[in-house]
């Protein structure tokens, strides 16, 4: 039948194409982001699984491995999602094919490159924004050809309405672009090198706008919108209740986005910033609770077929984990639990109850779904469905609470008190390691299981697309155009999601009234951090082993902020302030103590004991879990690139004098001959003062010391 | 570090304005979703998965 026949009947095919690539991406970088946490949960029970080599330790492949999960595994899945539901929901073509392969392949390659630059230790040191200045810029730009496509399409749409789940979509287009280029802006020292504008506290608030919102928008919202369409697809019914989708989307865009502060409680951040961070956390359970009802009650009546089917078992269960980690997330954020399960392993197992129960069974949900449909045949084996399952439902149970005995136990030995002494019960922090050592065992088990199930799913699938032996056609369709259709009297509504540019920009204002309100006074914070005259910025050689010290991921497990809490003082110190970070580009804050905190670990050992210590970890400390660096005693110091590394730092702020940014490598090589001396009177026979291990010694000689 | 930054954050309308803002829109957005008309409107939107390409709903 040709175009325009049957009066305003057009004829059209969905590009499916792109819709399997994008099913194949998700399989094959989920095996790879889950075989990486295996590797890593390994690394935390034994250390020797780090392999001494300095591109498989853990400071380097746990960002490798999240950002797998997130972007890769995630991401892909997401895109699959949305270029499969976008074209059904607005009856249209993708708007450009060329484009969708630029989006696609554009995508793969910032996945490469991330898994080449990570391990090398090319990182900007800001947790889930590690990668450096130019994979920043691929994102954006592909990040713009997919919103170009999405956009395109619904504006050729021939289905009037707008369907929720783009709602959805369109918020994480959005605010993932506003995200991602806030919290990157840097100034590049070199190719792979770069230093964020943001320092301390400010750049603090940032990151973690950006970090619970890449939680919220691209771990959440997206998934959602694939939520709304795939689980009434699944049952062939409508959604619950559409209304309560609409309060849904709208109450979690604007409260999300001001949730980011329950990551910096109880630190040197201002604390009515805490205060909103925590309240605006804890009113996100009833939108996140309305969506999972009407999630679970799209199900109501049909739960025989949840018991018979992989693809509603996965979707309710992804539903269900919504729920649990929406309820545990808010529960987390009140100030006093946080005090207890901060730095703990509870927000690891939290952060995964939210991946793999939500994000990984919703994913999985979806693909039986989907990949029966795109390479038109049944599914393979519905057995391998239910082995797999409960494959990773065992799994991640096993995770989960091991995580959590692990975070009670330590969170409860770090803040024990003896009551007649009034001195730390367990006054040496490895001993609250050892303790939690057998629960980082169980979770790697755990782990492995979750990827197992996976690698069933992946077998699963093949088999499946290898169960059609025709070829592929897209096939046609009809429906009435869109913009051929006379104007209605039209309002409310219907003259807003009739608009897709007029409801992007009002999602935009709402996600924006949170973010100003929230970083503005942070932008401002020179105003009210009051300066210390006693801090002063780096040397030139302290810098070069910061570098160092943000390369190798020691912020992965080691925190600089003291708490203002008791236990915290008498362990670490007095509570860090906002001066001491000013100069902290980007800041080091960290959010996990798997190892204890550095905010002031100057002075508190001397030169030779960090020597050994980096060397060989367990002579120092027996039962440390720390992997030996020592490469780090071999690798020469470039001190010819600190000029520059100043200049740019002079350029963010930090007030060098020309004099010192033109003298900065002879400064750093006097000051590397005084402390390799030290080292010499202490035993170390050879000639070590043009190594990174000198210049990593001074900066943790520097930490606190001012 | 709380005395220190209250004593000198001058912003206090903006946490007011913050919670102003969101009452307001929350409780205009309840009202609207809840405006003449929609349910019918609603009904119809909640249908538009289930089509799946063919133009089954004629006049919409």
């Amino acid at each position: 039948m040709n175009k325009s026949t049957i009066g305003e009947m057009e004829s059209f095919a969905y590009d499916d194409g792109i819709t399997r690539k994008f099913v194949w991406a998700t399989l094959v970088w989920g095996v790879v982001a889950m075989l990486l946490g295996v590797i890593i949960a390994f690394q935390l029970a034994s250390w020797k699984v780090n392999l001494g080599l300095p591109w498989t330790t853990f400071g380097r492949l746990r960002p490798l491995h999240t950002n797998a999960a997130i972007f890769a595994f995630v991401g892909n899945g997401m895109f699959a999602g949305i270029y499969y539901s976008l074209q059904r929901l607005t009856k249209a073509r993708m708007f450009n094919d060329t484009l969708s392969k630029i989006h696609f392949w554009g995508w793969q390659l910032i996945i490469v490159a991330a898994a080449i630059t990570l391990p090398l230790g090319m990182t900007a040191g800001k947790e889930y924004a590690e990668l450096e200045w130019p994979i920043d810029i691929a994102i954006a730009v592909v990040w713009v050809v997919f919103a170009v496509n999405f956009f395109g399409t619904l504006v050729r749409r021939r289905e009037k309405h707008i369907y929720v789940a783009i709602w959805f979509y369109i918020s994480t287009l959005i605010t993932v672009a506003v995200l991602h280029i806030v919290n990157s802006i840097s100034i590049p020292v070199s190719l792979m090198k770069s230093y964020s504008v943001y320092a301390g506290v400010q750049d603090a608030l940032v990151q973690w706008w950006y970090g619970h919102n890449a939680v919220a928008f691209f771990l959440t919202t997206p998934i959602l919108g694939l939520m709304y369409y795939f689980v009434p697809k699944a049952i062939n019914r409508p959604v619950y209740s559409y209304r309560l989708s609409i309060i849904h989307f709208w109450s979690l865009v604007f409260i999300y986005i001001w949730a980011g502060p329950h990551h910096l409680l109880y630190t040197a951040l201002p604390e009515w910033a805490q205060t909103v961070g925590m309240v605006f956390s804890v009113s996100l359970w009833a939108p996140s609770w309305g969506g999972m009802i009407n999630g679970l009650l799209t199900l109501r009546g049909a739960w025989d077929r949840v018991r018979r089917e992989p693809v509603l078992k996965f979707l309710a269960t992804a539903i269900t984990f919504y729920g649990m980690s929406t309820f545990e997330g808010p529960l987390l954020s009140i100030k006093s639990v946080n005090a207890m399960a901060h730095y703990t392993d509870w927000i690891v197992g939290h952060v995964h109850s939210g991946t793999i129960g939500w994000n990984y069974m919703l994913s999985a949900g979806m693909l039986y779904y989907m990949v029966p449909k795109l390479w038109k045949t049944d599914i393979y084996s519905v057995k391998l469905g239910n082995l797999q399952y409960w494959t990773a439902t065992i799994g991640l149970i096993l995770y989960i609470i091991s995580m959590w005995v692990a975070g009670i136990t330590q969170g409860s030995m770090w803040r024990a008190i003896d009551q007649e002494t009034g001195m730390l019960v367990y006054p040496n922090f490895i001993e609250t390691v050892v303790r939690i050592v057998p629960m980082y065992w169980v979770r790697a088990i755990g782990g492995t299981l979750v990827l197992l199930s996976f690698i069933i799913m992946f077998y699963n699938m093949v088999k499946t697309m290898q169960k059609n032996t025709s070829p592929l056609v897209d096939e046609a369709h009809k429906a009435v155009s869109f913009r051929a259709k006379k104007p209605e009297k039209e309002k409310g509504h219907r003259l807003l999601e009739g608009m897709p540019m007029v409801f992007s920009v009002l999602a935009l204002l709402a996600i924006l009234v949170g973010s100003i309100i929230e970083i503005l006074p942070a932008l401002m914070s020179s105003s009210y951090v009051k300066k210390d005259e006693n801090i002063k910025p780096y040397s030139a050689l302290e810098l070069a082993g910061r570098d160092i010290y943000i390369r190798e991921g020691c912020y992965v497990c080691h925190s600089q902020m003291i708490r203002p809490m008791a236990d915290e003082a008498l362990r670490y110190g007095k509570p860090s302030e906002a001066a001491e970070s000013i100069y902290d580009h980007p800041f080091q804050w960290g959010s996990r103590r798997i190892g204890p905190d550095l905010a002031r670990v100057a002075g508190k050992y001397r030169d030779i004991w960090h020597f050994r210590h980096m060397m060989d970890p367990r002579s120092t400390s027996p039962g440390s879990i720390m992997p030996a660096y020592p490469w780090l005693f071999k690798e020469k110091t470039d001190f010819g690139v600190l000029k520059k590394k100043l200049s740019v730092m002079n350029a963010l702020g930090v007030p060098y004098t020309d004099e010192e940014i033109e003298n900065a490598p002879n400064a750093a090589i006097e000051q590397a001959k005084a402390i390799t001396q030290v080292l010499q009177e202490s035993g170390v026979s050879e000639s070590v003062h043009n190594k990174q291990i000198v210049a990593l010694i001074a900066y943790l000689q520097r930490l606190g010391n001012y | 570090m709380k005395k220190e930054v209250l004593s000198q954050f001058s912003m206090p309308w903006l946490t007011s304005l913050a919670c102003v803002l969101f009452v307001v829109v929350f409780v205009g957005m309840l009202l609207w979703t809840f405006r003449k008309g929609s349910t019918k409107l609603y009904e119809e939107c909640g249908h538009i998965p289930l089509e799946d390409g063919a133009e089954k709903r004629g006049n919409s």
